[in-house]
């Protein structure tokens, strides 16, 4: 099946407003970064990348890898009446509030990122994590030789971040690098990120800006780094049912969890292979399910 | 009455009988006229408590305070300012929000905030420790 990846196609040369910069931003940054996961999930099937629109056959389908898709109904248009079905993988939309009626009607199946309960009764809609960015270590560092106890690398938001940082203080060694923006200018490249988180116990994992997900959640998976993880109203049970994650509503919970734990290195062991056997099974079930949908 | 306006006072009792879904699609009608409203953006706190999403409330309920000690962008809006009721409610609040979250400082410091009627010094310290509760993009 061919693949077009649209996310960075036609962007502007310069941005000439903020929601230009939004567009070339997203657009590259889910080109670079969500390339390795979206692809992982695809391996199933049998794909061809193409670049244009040229040479599309009216009896063939073709799945869509975008963004922003709301900016993008055109397009769709032009795209329906050139091949016989879209599957369209959407990527972003955090807060649930982009225009997509149009452009998922036009769809055989949308797999989008950033669950939410009312898109489980949408039956051409399938929810899949936000993933991880690429460059993820080959290999992992076994937990009795990493370096920090914990470590938590983004923006400060809120309260949220704020109470984390508060307490966890007195856990040593860890690892903090505060930014002010995501992807900002003091945060650290991607092979020195992935170092520090796979050479932590713990990563903590809260709450993004909108929504529950962050990267940090699949990008600590992909480390062996055990994520615990900020969980309000059981979001994380509801979208990732079964899962073995650590879990808590409020921060001390955290600090206890890892000063219980961290000197019982074989139950730290036992729940890291626990939570990397889920996450492998989790995986496959989703590239199956990409598989199942497309056969269909 | 703790809010100037009906529908607000609408929503607050219908927080504190527990009726959410009803709360939530009033204020979600109300949402692009009064998004940055002190008070819409207490109720929001209150709703956002009864589930469970507490850093969401304490975050809501900062915004609110801030808003209501910043000028422009009340006056941008043409909101009035939270009743005397409400201030008092919304440190309360805040204060139940930051000892449940087990934050003894942010207690004492809000407790004297409250006693001396004068947020300034708290939102001052608030720009340095929750960078994000900002109101960038928003006047």
């Amino acid at each position: 099946m061919k693949l077009l990846w649209n996310t960075n196609r036609n962007l502007p040369d310069i941005a000439t407003n903020i929601n230009e910069e939004r567009i070339i931003f997203w657009g590259n940054y889910h080109f670079k970064n969500s390339s390795p996961w979206i692809l992982n999930l695809l391996s199933r099937i049998q794909i061809e990348q193409i670049d244009s629109l040229k040479n599309l056959n009216k009896n063939e389908d073709i799945i869509v890898v975008d963004n922003l898709i709301g900016l993008k109904e055109s397009f769709y248009f032009e795209l329906s009446n050139k091949v016989k079905r879209i599957y369209l993988v959407h990527l972003g939309d955090e807060g649930g509030s982009e225009k997509k009626d149009l452009v998922y009607s036009l769809c055989e199946h949308v797999w989008r990122t950033f669950y939410l309960p009312n898109f489980r009764i949408i039956k051409n809609i399938s929810c899949i994590p936000i993933g991880y960015k690429s460059s993820v270590p080959k290999t992992k560092v076994d937990i009795s030789d990493k370096k920090y106890i914990w470590n938590f690398m983004g923006t400060t938001h809120g309260s949220s971040r704020y109470d984390l940082l508060n307490k966890h203080a007195d856990l040593n060694p860890h690892f903090t690098n505060l930014t002010g923006d995501f992807a900002g200018k003091n945060s650290l490249d991607t092979s020195e990120y992935y170092n520090v988180m796979n050479n932590s116990i713990f990563t903590l994992v809260p709450h993004g800006y909108f929504h529950p997900e962050t990267y940090r959640l699949y990008e600590s998976l992909e480390c062996g780094s055990i994520p615990i993880i900020e969980n309000p109203h059981n979001f994380f049970e509801d979208f990732l049912p079964n899962n073995p994650l650590p879990k808590i509503t409020s921060w001390v919970e955290s600090s206890d969890f890892i000063k219980n734990h961290i000197n019982r290195k074989d139950e730290l062991n036992k729940l890291s292979n626990k939570i990397n056997s889920w996450w492998i099974t989790h995986k496959e079930s989703l590239k199956k399910e990409f598989l199942r949908i497309n056969d269909i | 009455m703790i809010f100037n306006n009906t529908e607000f006072n609408n929503v607050y009792n219908l927080i504190k009988k527990d009726e959410l879904n009803e709360a939530n699609k009033i204020l979600i009608k109300l949402r692009s006229s009064f998004v940055l409203h002190p008070d819409y953006l207490f109720l929001m706190s209150l709703l956002l408590i009864k589930s469970k999403r507490t850093y969401l409330a304490i975050d809501a309920a900062l915004l609110s305070l801030k808003v209501d000690n910043t000028e422009t962008v009340l006056k941008k809006h043409g909101y009035e300012n939270s009743s005397d009721e409400l201030i008092e409610e919304r440190y309360l609040f805040l204060i139940s929000m930051f000892k449940k979250i087990k934050n003894l400082e942010l207690v004492d410091i809000l407790e004297t905030t409250m006693k001396n009627k004068n947020p300034i010094s708290f939102l001052i310290y608030l720009e340095k420790i929750m960078p994000g509760i900002r109101l960038k993009n928003k006047l």
